[in-house]
């Protein structure tokens, strides 16, 4: 199973001679089958105060795959992302069953 | 035969006085040997044996009939001539007496370090310097280990025996062990309340492949949209937040253990508004509890027991 992250919210926060920390990410996640089956799911990381500024990178000068490095970090460590690739296979699962498939005309 | 034979009681005092002249500022008074000096006796009050093996010898062959207190001891006085501290031996008896005289404690250090203290009160106190109990031990990782190998079948590290007085009446408790939570001053909102209390707690065969049951506790947790990882979902009109949470267990089991959980929440809403929660991914060292919730931000405990009879 294939995912790929998307960024679609970030929220900030100001702490004293700090500006613009980033507090709050919101993502989705298309989770793709051998098949070509897809599942999007969504969810969010919430990241704690800094206890340094050192080695922080300006908010401007982020980069969309930071940012998702971050997020996937996080998800994979809490265990998130297994449970989510589980999520994707039975709806995708459920959905094949459900689904009406078109067929060739018998005649 | 001695060259030289100084007696006291010349005076009648019964004392014999050695004195240093006291025009000198280092009034010491020495006995040397073929090495050099190896008793000295200086002004600051220094009793000094330096010879290769130092020995300080206390015949103990006092018995007199009617004598009390410590015979053959060293002791040390105030400057009022009260003693303050004794070791010696008991007269009538041959057991080793160590008396602090003093309303403090006695303390035993090892490298510069505190390892044991009897306070005032006769508490005892290991790895804490204020014991508030009897026997008060205090460890940052296990305080005590009852380690009892190549012993025979029958032994056992640890035995706490009771022997009743009598048969015991019905509805009376007589036990060897008895953990008893007061039903004194009940705990109120999330504390535990409880005679015993399974957190941390474990039966094992050995240390490193495990057999039995362990149990152990994590928290505060955030689930909803304020943890760390979520994902969403609306069901019904309804957003359901799932977080995850890796226990480890800090042990090994031999093989995938049951595992067991029970959730608590840090308030009303925190407790209720969980909509679902399993375990997912166990392992013979962790496994993974999914929590849904409702609420944007709760708080829980996870309370967990892991079951292995393989």
């Amino acid at each position: 199973m294939n995912h790929e992250l998307n960024i679609t919210k970030i929220e900030t926060k100001d702490y004293d001679e700090l500006s613009n920390y980033v507090v709050h990410i919101e993502w989705d996640i298309v989770f793709t089958d051998d098949d070509g089956n897809t599942n999007t799911q969504s969810g969010g990381n919430n990241f704690d105060a800094p206890t340094t500024s050192e080695g922080l990178t300006p908010f401007a000068e982020l980069t969309e795959a930071q940012v998702k490095e971050w997020c996937e970090t996080k998800i994979t460590n809490d265990g998130l992302l297994s449970y989510m690739e589980d999520v994707a296979i039975e709806k995708i699962a459920e959905e094949l069953e459900t689904q009406a498939s078109e067929q060739s005309l018998p005649w | 035969m001695s060259k030289v034979k100084i007696e006291g009681n010349a005076s009648g005092t019964g004392t014999l006085t050695i004195s240093a002249p006291n025009t000198d500022t280092d009034r010491s008074i020495t006995l040397p040997d073929t090495a050099g000096e190896f008793v000295t006796a200086d002004a600051s009050g220094l009793l000094e044996l330096s010879s290769g093996s130092p020995k300080i010898k206390l015949t103990d062959t006092d018995n007199t009939i009617g004598q009390t207190g410590l015979v053959a001891n060293i002791s040390a006085e105030d400057s009022a001539g009260t003693a303050t501290w004794v070791i010696g031996r008991e007269f009538g008896s041959t057991a080793l007496k160590i008396l602090n005289k003093q309303a403090s404690s006695t303390i035993f250090e090892t490298d510069g370090s505190e390892r044991m203290r009897i306070d005032s009160s006769g508490n005892v106190g290991i790895g804490t310097d204020s014991p508030d109990e009897l026997l008060h031990i205090y460890g940052t990782d296990c305080a005590i280990k009852f380690d009892d190998q190549q012993g025979s079948p029958t032994d056992q590290s640890l035995i706490l025996r009771h022997e009743p007085v009598n048969n015991d009446l019905p509805g009376t408790i007589s036990s060897g062990l008895m953990v008893e939570r007061s039903s004194t001053n009940a705990e109120s909102g999330t504390d535990i309340d409880s005679g015993i209390c399974a957190k941390n707690f474990g039966f094992s065969q050995n240390n490193t492949s495990l057999s039995g049951i362990i149990s152990g506790s994590i928290g505060e947790i955030s689930t909803g949209n304020s943890a760390s990882s979520y994902s969403s979902e609306e069901q019904g009109g309804v957003t359901n937040y799932v977080t995850t949470h890796t226990v480890t267990t800090g042990k090994t089991f031999g093989s995938t253990p049951e595992y067991f959980i029970t959730l608590l929440g840090n308030n009303t809403s925190g407790h209720t508004s969980i909509t679902n929660t399993y375990i997912k991914d166990p392992s013979t060292t962790s496994f993974v509890v999914v929590v849904a919730d409702r609420v944007g931000s709760s708080g829980i405990y996870i309370n967990w027991l892991g079951l292995n009879t393989a």
